[in-house]
């Protein structure tokens, strides 16, 4: 299993419960972070935008 | 008269001055810095080495006459979406003289074989103190995996402790911090003022430290750790300092394993609601963080003692955060020093520092709010006014020209009239918001009314009060001052929204 034999599995825990609220949560939560490196490039394009604005009409 | 620049004769005066106008935007630079890597853990993060794992979990509860916040907490915790019997709940009692054993047993009650009272004989030592008491307990036996060391007064979303425990699946991890957000029903400026900070505090500054592998500091209201990490820093919390998380952040990282942040798993809690009780708690913080500072000196800027902790970006964060108001006096001394030569440096570096404080608080502002809309939603006033009305003015009089046109049609010419004193007020703003903000807490405490309290802390910054607050550590570690556990008071008036 290579790399995979340090990953404790929830098996090992003495608890038992089947359901994949595991996954969906993981799922949800990759989701939420990859929309925060959209989120920075969109308040980046704000802020340079304003900036370029600036320089060209507020002198 | 036109503007004298430095004579030959004094250039290393002007550098000097320039230099320490230039330090001042360290603390800008190192947060903006921070913010720009937070995207980065869109795509770098712990999630691919993280399996359902679901631990044993004792949850340690310090609770030292917490009766009025005590009920709720074990409640959101008996809600949790756990496997059943996978947690249990120690509440270490600091021999409260209030209701917390009334309390105790009637939840001991409710939810038999889920709560567990210690009680300890002499109290008020401190939470570490308290902390360690329960762990001793919890460590005899070998029933807990994992220990999630909490506040009193902290109350758990349902997800919340999955969402930490999945990474602990990876034995590299020692310990996993949840998003403490602000939440106080009712609320008011100051609580939010806190929950936008904690956006950018917690939210995006943990997620840059997660992507940097390096984590300054674990939530003490919410931190997850494995038995073998517990174990390995000595199953105890360090009673020295005023900053036991940091330290014990510290520790298990220099112990080898990793602390991260998972910014999805929210828990809530109360936060002061008056600027009294949030200097007493934030000037422990900040008295814990010099501490934390010389005990680990032989760390800082050296990567060969330590890649993380010691490494040079993880150095210049801590550093330009901690000495922020050392460096905005140095700032506000180096541009006064400029202008009193009448040298045209003094209003280039006045611009400078403002121009691009401006950008970076645009950024910084709209960023957090996109990094957590729900709480922008309630403390958007206070995301906009963070740096204060008179440095909104400041930078607002720079984004326009023509504000200075009625002034000075050349503000780079030594000032005349009106701006004769306001020119070295701006000049020295970063400092004296400092001064203005510790009269607005004096003037609270004196019995000032709350509108008004509030209208001055609105003008003067919640930042410059955060800097006031620094600076007062410095003097309090400096002049030695007798450190005390200074307890916050809850009244229990937090709630999970929705």
């Amino acid at each position: 299993m290579g790399q995979d034999d340090e990953i404790r599995q929830g098996a090992n825990s003495g608890l038992d419960e089947p359901d994949d609220a595991f996954r969906q949560l993981l799922a949800a939560d990759r989701r939420t972070e990859r929309g925060l490196l959209w989120r920075e490039l969109i308040a980046l394009a704000v802020v340079l935008a304003a900036l370029l604005l600036r320089l060209r009409f507020g002198a | 008269m036109p503007p004298r620049p430095g004579t030959p004769l004094m250039p290393f005066v002007e550098i000097a001055l320039l230099a320490l106008v230039a330090l001042g935007m360290l603390p800008t630079l190192a947060l903006f810095a921070q913010f720009l890597v937070v995207g980065v853990h869109g795509v770098r993060n712990h999630y691919a080495r993280c399996s359902d794992y679901t631990p044993r979990v004792a949850f340690v509860l310090p609770a030292w006459n917490e009766a009025q916040v005590l009920g709720a907490s074990i409640d959101s915790l008996m809600q949790l979406d756990y496997p059943a019997g996978g947690w249990r709940i120690v509440v270490v009692d600091d021999a409260s003289t209030d209701a917390t054993p009334e309390v105790l047993r009637e939840k001991m009650a409710r939810y038999p074989g889920a709560v567990f009272h210690l009680r300890r004989e002499k109290g008020g030592e401190g939470k570490a103190h308290t902390l360690n008491h329960g762990l001793k307990h919890i460590l005899a036996d070998d029933w807990a995996q994992a220990v999630m060391i909490m506040d009193a007064d902290v109350l758990f979303e349902p997800t919340s402790l999955r969402r930490m425990t999945r990474h602990l699946a990876d034995p590299r991890i020692g310990s996993v911090t949840a998003y403490v957000k602000e939440g106080s029903d009712p609320d008011n400026l100051i609580t939010r003022f806190i929950a936008f900070e904690y956006i950018a505090a917690q939210a995006a500054a943990r997620r840059a430290q997660n992507v940097g592998g390096t984590l300054a500091c674990l939530a003490g209201g919410a931190q997850l750790h494995s038995r073998a990490n517990l174990e390995a820093i000595g199953g105890r919390i360090d009673t020295s300092s005023l900053a036991e998380d940091t330290y014990t952040t510290f520790t298990t990282q220099l112990e080898g394993r990793r602390v991260l942040f998972e910014g999805n798993a929210v828990v809530w809690a109360e936060e002061p609601d008056s600027l009294a009780a949030l200097w007493k708690q934030r000037l422990r913080w900040a008295r814990g963080n010099l501490q934390i500072t010389r005990a680990f000196g032989n760390l800082w800027l050296r990567p060969w003692r330590h890649r993380g902790l010691g490494g040079i970006g993880f150095g210049i964060v801590w550093f330009s955060i901690l000495l922020t108001p050392v460096l905005a006096v140095l700032s506000s001394i180096g541009l006064l020093g400029l202008y009193a030569r009448g040298d045209a440096w003094a209003w280039v570096g006045f611009a400078a520092v403002w121009r691009i404080t401006i950008a970076v608080y645009l950024f910084e502002t709209l960023y957090a709010f996109l990094i957590d809309p729900a709480t922008a939603r309630r403390a958007w006033l206070q995301g906009l006014f963070f740096p204060g009305a008179i440095s909104l003015a400041i930078m607002l009089a720079l984004i326009v020209p023509s504000a200075w046109t009625g002034l000075a049609p050349d503000p780079a010419q030594p000032a005349t009239g009106a701006l004769r004193w306001l020119m070295p007020v701006m000049y020295a703003w970063n400092s004296l918001s400092m001064l203005a903000a510790w009269v607005v807490c004096r003037l609270e405490q004196a019995g000032l009314p709350k509108w008004l309290r509030d209208a001055l802390l609105l003008l003067v910054g919640y930042g410059a009060f955060m800097n006031a607050i620094a600076f007062a550590a410095m003097v309090a570690q400096w002049r030695k001052v007798e450190q005390r556990w200074d307890k916050t008071m809850k009244s229990g008036k937090a709630r999970i929204p929705g």
